[in-house]
């Protein structure tokens, strides 16, 4: 009897060493990477005293602008397109009996499930294919900011799409009713009544969107082709010719920018049920 | 000229008969409730009138007008749900407005019209809530101010006050009442409660399984039972086997007796259907005057209500359950005594199953 007590405190002790052996496992990284995002030194490795001097710098980094402004463009352009196609899958899911409903319902997590490089793999077979048939009509096209574009709304869509599923499933289909019941066309109960109230989920997906489009090294680097480096792909070049202070600030930077993005996100996604007004 | 009007209306889900083959006139109006257990398809009834589902056979008319496959925005109805299906995002004057707004009236006049619903369900106070700082009956009045001031020609009302206690839910009876008489719209109104139903409506239809069972006025309906269901769905009754002859006369044990109905030619056994509150009680052998029923039994058990008591009270035919009031000059009979059962012929009835 007291042994097995004796044995559950040892087994509680382990536990909650092991939660903070964990949070220590997923900060510590977070921590040297800001800390010597502000090292005074140009070598990594040595502590050089405080400075804010590299973020500046990065500013001044022609090849960074240059990055961060494709990766902006491409950001924006599948954040907008898979926010809308995304949340029209997702009402054509929770709302219409048709053909096959289950199947796409099903399939709408397939590229949230299947790796980033099976995924990046088949946008450029994909591509490759849709470039020939193209190409056998006259013009030619490559490799690209607009094709690192489409692959992000492709998975972006999927994204979108559990989201606002998720928020439509808490709507009470009454309410739609109700709207039509008082002379609302569909349009209409959809814009005045579905819209708003879905919208929070609306914009905690478009703000997932934007997060993984801003952040995705793996498929924007397949798909990419001449010109079209987007920042983490620039990082992840400029990490092979080695780690230096001015990308522990851009990863910083992002690390930032994502968390925001990220944490926005989920707030927005809470129960509305526990929301005051 | 029928308000509502359901010409062999059926709605199948799948393989699933929810409403069977059902006939109703609904007169201008009129209070009209549909009363009937959980599932036997009254929410379905009232959705397809409101334009939510589509009859899978048969013909709809509201005002005189077929309205076949109208979608709900354009049948002059309005629906009163059961959880109210008050919009969130809007407050009280927002959503009371919403309707007139999407009749493209204009804002000031909406605005106005509004106002005068709201202060006609008491909640001029509260223009300005969000429907979750209302309290369930507060909501309910809103949902009842939203739908009427459309002036719709009929007024759905699914089971509108189920989900309140049963103090503002009396009092929500009599002010729903007393709104149907002021406004003159015809209500339709979804119930399973059997008392709401007796107490409020002009007519009830008795619904079982789908099938639309008898539609009569409340005293018809709770004196004059047709179906078995009906008069065992309602209130408390006798239901007991008596024996019809040849000659059409109908016995309860050994016992003749006389019923409001003839029995139907032909049939060998009848049930008989009998109020415990319409039955009297006297010492036996006591005679009582004009066309009373009268058979003796013996008193088997007695309980005690407070306003009454109850007996069972065993004769030929087997045993009846009767309620006398407690008066104070009331016999009161003790069990194994024996006694003297009458009732007037009115109050048997002969039922279908
Ligand atoms: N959309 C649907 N699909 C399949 N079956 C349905 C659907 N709507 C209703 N039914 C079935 O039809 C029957 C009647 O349902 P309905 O909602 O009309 O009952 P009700 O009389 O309103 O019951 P309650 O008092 O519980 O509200 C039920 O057995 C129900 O399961
Ligand atoms: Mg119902």
């Amino acid at each position: 009897m007291s042994q097995t007590l004796r044995t559950g405190k040892w087994i509680d002790r382990f536990l909650r060493l092991n939660a903070w052996l964990i949070f220590a496992f997923f900060y510590i990284p977070i921590f040297v990477l800001v800390i010597f995002s502000f090292n005074g030194s140009s070598r990594v490795t040595v502590w050089g005293g405080f400075s804010t001097r590299w973020y500046p710098a990065v500013f001044e980094n022609q090849q960074i602008l240059s990055a961060l402004k494709n990766s902006l463009i491409v950001a924006g352009i599948s954040t907008v397109v898979s926010t809308i196609l995304g949340t029209s899958v997702a009402i054509a899911i929770d709302r219409y009996r048709f053909k096959g409903r289950k199947a796409l319902d099903g399939a709408i997590y397939l590229p949230v499930i299947i790796p980033d490089v099976t995924m990046a793999v088949m946008m450029l077979a994909f591509f490759a294919q849709v470039f020939r048939l193209i190409d056998s009509f006259g013009p030619r096209f490559q490799l690209g900011i607009y094709t690192i574009a489409i692959s992000h709304i492709a998975f972006n869509i999927s994204f979108v799409a559990v989201v606002v599923k998720a928020r439509l499933g808490q709507l009470d289909p009454s309410l739609e009713e109700a709207a039509r019941d008082l002379y609302a066309s569909g349009w209409l109960a959809f814009r005045r009544v579905t819209l708003p109230l879905i919208l929070p989920g609306v914009l905690a997906g478009a703000l997932l969107a934007l997060a993984l489009s801003l952040d995705d090294v793996v498929i924007s680097g397949f798909v990419n082709g001449s010109g079209g480096t987007t920042l983490p792909v620039y990082v992840f070049g400029a990490i092979r010719r080695g780690v230096s202070p001015e990308l522990n600030a851009i990863s910083t930077l992002m690390l930032l920018a994502s968390t925001v993005l990220v944490l926005t996100s989920l707030f927005l996604q809470r129960d509305p049920k526990s929301k005051q007004p | 000229m029928a308000a509502v009007e359901l010409e062999a209306v059926t709605k199948r889900f799948d393989n699933f008969v929810a409403v069977d083959n059902i006939d109703l006139e609904i007169s201008d109006g009129e209070f009209f409730s549909l009363l009937g257990p959980s599932g036997c398809g009254k929410t379905t009834t009232l959705r397809m009138i409101a334009g939510f589902e589509f009859p899978t056979a048969g013909r709809l008319s509201i005002g005189g007008r077929e309205i076949g496959l109208d979608p709900p925005n354009k049948r002059p109805v309005n629906t009163v749900f059961q959880n109210y299906a008050l919009f969130p995002h809007m407050n009280v004057l927002e959503n009371v407005m919403f309707g007139l707004l999407m009749q493209k009236v204009p804002k000031d006049q909406a605005r106005d019209a509004a106002a005068k619903a709201i202060n006609s369900v008491k909640l001029e106070a509260l223009l300005n809530r969000k429907p979750n700082q209302l309290s369930g009956g507060q909501q309910q009045r809103v949902a009842l101010a939203r739908a009427l001031v459309n002036e719709p020609k009929v007024l759905l009302l699914d089971e509108p006050l189920g989900a309140l206690d049963l103090k503002l839910r009396q009092e929500m009876q009599s002010e729903l009442k007393s709104l149907h008489s002021e406004v003159g719209i015809t209500f339709v109104y979804v119930t399973h409660d059997q008392e709401e139903a007796l107490t409020m409506s002009d007519r009830i239809g008795v619904m079982s399984e789908g099938k639309l069972l008898q539609v009569d006025d409340p005293t018809r309906i709770y004196e004059h039972p047709a179906k078995r269901f009906v008069a065992d769905f309602i209130g408390e009754i006798n239901l007991i086997e008596g024996s019809v002859d040849s000659s059409g006369t109908v016995r309860l044990g050994d016992e003749v007796i006389a019923c409001a109905s003839p029995a139907p030619s032909g049939s060998q056994s009848v049930t008989i259907a009998l109020r415990p509150e319409s039955i009297d009680l006297t010492v036996e052998n006591e005679r009582i005057g004009g066309a009373m029923n009268q058979i003796p039994g013996i008193v088997a058990r007695r309980t005690y209500f407070g306003d009454s008591h109850s007996y069972d009270i065993e004769t030929s035919g087997g045993t009846l359950s009767i309620r006398r009031d407690n008066r104070p000059l009331n016999t009161i009979f003790d069990p194994g005594q024996p006694v003297t059962v009458s009732w007037h012929p009115d109050a048997s009835n002969l039922l279908e199953d």
